[in-house]
């Protein structure tokens, strides 16, 4: 059995390392890997920990107050909790330069999807046109990730942009603002899917409905934005406990990978990381390596690796990135009505607009405020904070939030490189992105038909509240070293394995050769099972 | 030079501010909190300019005045330095024991009641910050004045 080397412990590189230790591969796992911190009272609901924390202001703002979102702060209407801080700290050494591009890095245990909202949205045939394989290729991988993981959804309106795949638990419980959004769609339908080509259904969501050996059920405690303390949100560092059952496995936290060696021009010969518990570089070996670091990780490494051995400054053309605009609004029909703080927190409903072209897709989350921080909504009203506190407070319970997300494409334009460090030391990876020169109709559009199809739920959006994020906000980051049906340097065979290195597989969202405007770590983890299956 | 307000001075902000937001006085927790995210230097650094500090020391100082410098700050000082207090105020609030209830539940009253007390506290505002423009814009202007002669003729931004 091969032994094989994966650096990366997020999303993607657990089910691939969790596939092929079930063949019987040895596994060994490099990582940065901040561990996530212990849940404090697993029982309690958000309330609860308010009440009974003996200090509930150092666990919900940190404890420099980092989680306060004061008044300037980039339009953002959250902003990340404290408890999932280690998910994006960085290592000292990590340098980045960025230009039209916000980046979020992660080098936390389980990546970047420690801090995801639990979206897992299966790519159709229109999706997957620019893959080298068809949706029928990815159905059994979806279906043996949603096994692993769990995943709710239900056969409705939106299974014609979500294809249904095996393994669906049943949904969440509705908050009551979501089921009076939902009831409202339904009462309308025919009218908004033939006037406006919106359809909604319920959200397609990595959260157990049902206990496992392993998991408890989702018990609507409200605390997922802190961080599910009983794992019935999924998140990749559960998977990476269950790899660790296997005697195959070794984990190797704080290595912080800089650059594979070369043997020969077509071969990895080995790794080299620095051992950040000894501040002293490594080199490790196996016979096969895998990169599923992420995409601007994964970029990273692969262009020091050319830069180390060849002294070649590389450029990767082809960074995508979702756009996504924030349009909040008020559902007046829900006006003084208590808000449910015991309820599942991220969007229980999604919206599908249909497009002209099918790859023009626009996807929604329809995110109806439970217990997220408010202060940063309060404060972004056009008030006086009092008379805010006072408006807030009665129409709480009818707030959301849609998050409209676009599909990207390859454009040369936008590419990575490296500024070389000083001496032998690492390098800055350097970021260029460039919106589409149609990228404003095609924002306007979606913020009009969006409008209107709230407008047609009862709800309002307050003027001048809507906020298209900067690029890399979404941090569904690919394309970079794409699947080619050619051979062509810089890029990865269908199977992921990749055509300059032999040895080498990435199999992380640098590989896609499309965006479309749906969250892609579901397509991440089971692209990474397909490839562990076919491949290994 | 140590900028940070002593205890006292601190304690005297959080009991007018919290009385101003939330009708109601400070936990000995909140206010311990306050003093803590002060000391922690929570405040994003940005430099407040004499006018923006005026307007922080008129509203701490004179509770009576605080409604209109809050109106004149969410148009005019959306960023100031008494809206920052303010806003690193309302998030301790929100998570501590008891006040936190002061953030959940709407107030009594129906749908058409409800909309009705919303307007009528909505044009509150407008008329307080009218009056405002009135008593502080002209204020606000002199300060932009003299900063700009004890600048000097000579002198330019950047």
């Amino acid at each position: 059995m091969a032994s094989v080397l994966i650096v990366g412990s997020g999303a993607s590189a657990v089910h691939f390392a969790l596939s092929v230790l079930k063949k019987g591969h040895e596994v060994t796992m490099l990582d940065v890997g901040h561990p996530k911190p212990a849940a404090l009272n697993p029982d309690d609901s958000v309330n609860d920990l308010k009440a009974r924390l003996s200090d509930p202001v150092r666990y919900f703002l940190g404890e420099r107050y980092e989680g306060v979102v004061y008044p300037g702060s980039k339009g953002e209407y959250y902003g990340i909790p404290p408890t999932k801080h280690y998910v994006f700290s960085p290592p000292t050494a990590f340098h980045v330069e960025a230009t039209g591009f916000e980046p979020l890095s992660s080098f936390g245990q389980g990546g970047l999807a420690e801090a995801w909202t639990g979206g897992a949205y299966p790519f159709n045939d229109h999706d997957l046109a620019a893959f080298p394989f068809r949706y029928r290729d990815l159905e059994p991988y979806y279906g043996e990730v949603a096994r692993r993981i769990g995943i709710t959804g239900a056969n409705d309106d939106l299974a014609r942009f979500l294809p249904l795949h095996a393994h669906l638990l049943e949904p969440l419980a509705l908050d009551p603002h979501s089921l009076r959004l939902l009831a409202d769609y339904e009462r309308q339908r025919r009218d908004l899917n033939r006037a406006l080509g919106c359809y909604l259904g319920r959200s397609r969501t990595a959260a157990l409905t049902r206990d496992t050996d392993d998991r408890k059920a989702c018990t609507y405690r409200g605390r997922c934005l802190w961080g599910c303390p009983l794992d019935a949100l999924y998140t990749p560092s559960l998977t990476l406990k269950e790899c660790q059952r296997y005697p195959g496995f070794r984990y190797l936290p704080n290595m912080y990978v800089s650059h594979f060696t070369l043997a020969g021009s077509r071969r990895v010969g080995g790794v080299v990381a620095e051992d950040l518990a000894r501040t002293a570089l490594r080199e490790l070996h196996a016979d096969t390596y895998v990169l599923a670091a992420g995409t601007l990780s994964s970029s990273q490494i692969f262009m020091e690796s050319f830069l180390k051995a060849t002294g070649k400054t590389l450029t990767l053309p082809g960074l995508m990135d979702n756009r996504q605009i924030l349009i909040p609004f008020v559902n007046l029909r829900m006006l003084g009505q208590t808000y449910p703080p015991e309820s599942y927190q991220y969007h229980q409903l999604a919206l599908g607009i249909e497009p002209p072209r099918p790859e023009e897709y626009v996807h929604g989350l329809i995110t109806t405020l439970k217990a997220a921080m408010v202060h940063p909504i309060i404060h972004s009203l056009p008030l006086d904070l009092r008379t805010s506190l006072f408006v807030f407070r009665n129409l709480r319970a009818g707030l959301g939030i849609v998050n409209v997300n676009l599909y990207d494409r390859q454009r040369p334009e936008n590419h990575l490189t490296l500024r070389p460090g000083p001496g032998s030391g690492r390098s800055t990876l350097v970021i260029h992105y460039t919106p589409a020169a149609g990228e404003r109709i095609a924002i306007s559009r979606a913020i009009r038909t969006v409008k209107k199809l709230l407008r047609r739920l009862g709800c309002l959006v307050p003027p001048g509240m809507i906020h298209v994020r900067p690029m890399g906000a979404s941090v569904h980051y690919a394309g970079t070293i794409p699947m080619s049906t050619t051979a062509a340097p810089r890029t990865v065979s269908k199977d992921c394995r990749s055509h300059d290195l032999d040895n080498l597989y990435i199999v992380d969202g640098a590989t896609f050769p499309f965006l479309p405007a749906k969250n892609i770590t579901f397509t991440l983890m089971a692209n990474a099972v397909r490839v562990a299956e076919t491949a290994f | 030079m140590d900028d940070t307000p002593p205890q006292a001075a601190l304690d005297h902000e959080c009991r007018v501010l919290t009385s101003y937001l939330l009708r109601q006085a400070p936990s000995s927790y909140v206010l311990a909190k306050y003093r803590d995210a002060h000391a922690a230097d929570a405040l994003p650094a940005s430099p407040a300019g004499p006018f923006d500090r005026l307007l922080a020391r008129l509203a701490i100082s004179r509770p009576s005045l605080l409604k209109l410098v809050d109106a004149y700050a969410s148009v005019f000082f959306r960023t100031g330095l008494l809206r920052k207090k303010m806003v690193l105020l309302l998030a301790i609030l929100e998570v501590s024991p008891r006040l936190h209830a002061c953030f959940d539940s709407p107030d009594p009253g129906g749908t058409v009641g409800l909309l009705a007390r919303i307007a009528v506290r909505s044009s509150a505002f407008l008329l307080r910050l009218l009056l405002a423009v009135v008593v502080l814009g002209p204020l606000q202007l002199a300060f932009a004045l003299r900063s700009t002669l004890a600048a000097g003729p000579g002198r330019r931004d950047g």
